[in-house]
């Protein structure tokens, strides 16, 4: 996905600080052991916001374990010890990695379409492993991506048509329990989802303008100019709408771990990036340290 | 159920912080955050204990039997029904299938209900809006909302609902944007603070 979920760390108390960092490194060595170092690539942080989310009806948390990896070969660091939220996060961040590559190949061209293939091909074999582990996930998120790809290709100029099929494709990542749990994590997931591709195609206009690509705003509006300035006003009021889901569904969720990191994500991480993306002012990893490092 | 720990306090608690608890909570689950929400019955669910929860604690603390309902808590949240617009056109009947399976969330048979109906009046585009609006689909909801408002200026239902829909959630409802930008003010008052102590000399 685009990296759009993310904590504001100066709100964070240190030890939530601690903890995001713990199940990011967490997540990416159960990625590692389960799929091999091809998938670690992929990594982000939306995808830990799901971990955290996912194993946020656990009342313990187990103490962390120190792993060296790839990024930090030199001091071992402190990880999350893997436990079914972790699991389940990698299984699906290779699922979406998997698709995203694939949608690459679809929309693109040139050196990037052909960079995405051989990628493709070097992950065909994690993305079987991980589609045997989840086969309902991944057939819901094809049924998602395959209505996406066929409103993009008929210049699609309603802008929720074409978000609710990406949101279904993020609300996938949700486990089919049949219970009240499920209905309120899917209700989450598809407005989180909602919300990264219309912030996600914001942020797009001028770049999707001059290659000519598919933009559900600009299609929407109308735009014939690069500039969302006019229509920032019912742009917010739209994302909001699906932020204030986000919002009622957490509170719904009764979260007994990680509560206050998660609500530091929903309540300030991503109305703040919807502000800067919508201002002009959004810079990827928000211009903070580097790659993990928050 | 231990009222306590539903209202999230201890035995020891003051009656006036169970009362701030309690109003916390409620303002979060009231039904009118979670009108035409899908998940409205479990915050309806979450509502009750609340105020189960919180009849509890006062009528122990008062020393009455429990059971006797305290003033001023259960029993005014949790019924909002929905009202029926006094719509009598050529639709009628369509319409107020509709609206029956808007109420029982099946929102697919709603939608090829009002897919059916040839002549797009008022109404319609008031009913298609909240199809949208179940959904998650806010622009389309504010569309059809818009136009409803537009065909019928004079009906309260139709301008109730766009109201809404702009309000991002009614009454007591979430504006995470809000917040974001109020965090400028908050800091700018604290400076503002900072600079009169150091002018008056440790006022407060």
């Amino acid at each position: 996905m685009f990296g759009f979920i993310r904590p504001v760390k100066p709100e964070l108390r240190v030890k939530e600080a601690d903890r995001f960092q713990q199940v990011y490194c967490g997540l990416c060595h159960a990625i590692r052991a389960r799929y091999g170092r091809f998938y670690t690539f992929f990594l982000s942080y939306d995808m830990t916001f799901y971990a955290l989310v996912q194993g946020c009806d656990q009342t313990e948390t187990e103490p962390p374990c120190r792993k060296r990896c790839d990024a930090h070969p030199l001091f071992k660091r402190a990880c999350a010890a893997p436990d079914e939220a972790t699991e389940r996060a990698a299984d699906l961040s290779v699922l979406l990695s998997y698709h995203k590559l694939r949608d690459t190949v679809q929309d693109d061209r040139g050196l990037k379409r052909l960079a995405a293939k051989l990628l493709c091909a070097i992950g065909k074999r994690g993305y079987q492993k991980a589609r045997e582990r989840l086969p309902e996930a991944d057939l819901a998120m094809v049924a998602a991506l395959d209505d996406l790809q066929v409103l993009e290709r008929e210049n699609c100029d309603s802008m929720d048509r074409a978000a609710d099929a990406s949101a279904r494709l993020t609300a996938a990542v949700v486990p089919q329990t049949g219970d009240d749990r499920e209905r309120v994590l899917y209700q989450l997931f598809y407005h989180v989802g909602r919300w990264v591709y219309l912030l996600d195609a914001c942020a797009d206009v001028s770049e999707d303008m001059a290659d000519g690509n598919y933009n559900p705003v600009v299609r929407r509006y109308g735009l014939t100019t690069p500039s969302i300035d006019e229509i920032s006003e019912p742009l917010e009021r739209t994302l909001e709408r699906s932020l204030a889901d986000v919002c009622m569904c957490f509170d719904l969720l009764d979260a007994a771990r990680d509560a206050d990191l998660i609500r530091n994500i929903i309540f300030l991480g991503m109305p703040l990036v919807t502000r800067q993306v919508l201002d002009g002012t959004y810079q990827t990893n928000g211009g903070w340290g580097k790659h993990g490092s928050l | 159920m231990d009222p306590y720990k539903v209202l999230g306090v201890t035995p020891q608690t003051s009656d006036d912080d169970v009362k701030r608890a309690y109003r916390e909570l409620a303002r979060k689950y009231h039904p009118d955050n979670y009108i035409n929400n899908p998940l409205a019955d479990l915050a309806e669910t979450r509502m009750k204990e609340i105020n189960e929860a919180y009849d509890m604690i006062m009528n122990e603390r008062s020393g009455k039997t429990a059971g006797a309902s305290q003033q001023g808590s259960a029993g005014s949240y949790g019924s909002y029904g929905s009202q029926q617009g006094a719509y009598s056109g050529p639709n009628a009947s369509v319409y107020s299938q509709v609206r029956q399976a808007v109420n029982q969330g099946n929102l697919g048979l709603a939608e090829s209900l009002l897919q059916r109906v040839s002549t797009r009046d008022a109404e319609w585009f008031y009913l298609m809006g909240t199809v949208y609006y179940r959904k998650g689909w806010y622009d389309e909801a504010g569309r059809a909302y818009t136009q409803a408002c537009q065909m019928d200026p004079n009906n309260a239902e139709y301008r109730t609902a766009l109201n809404n829909l702009n309000l991002s959630g009614g009454y007591g409802g979430y504006r995470p944007m809000a917040q974001a930008s109020m965090c400028d003010c908050c800091v700018q008052m604290a400076c503002l603070n900072c600079c009169m102590n150091a002018c008056c000399g440790g006022g407060c």
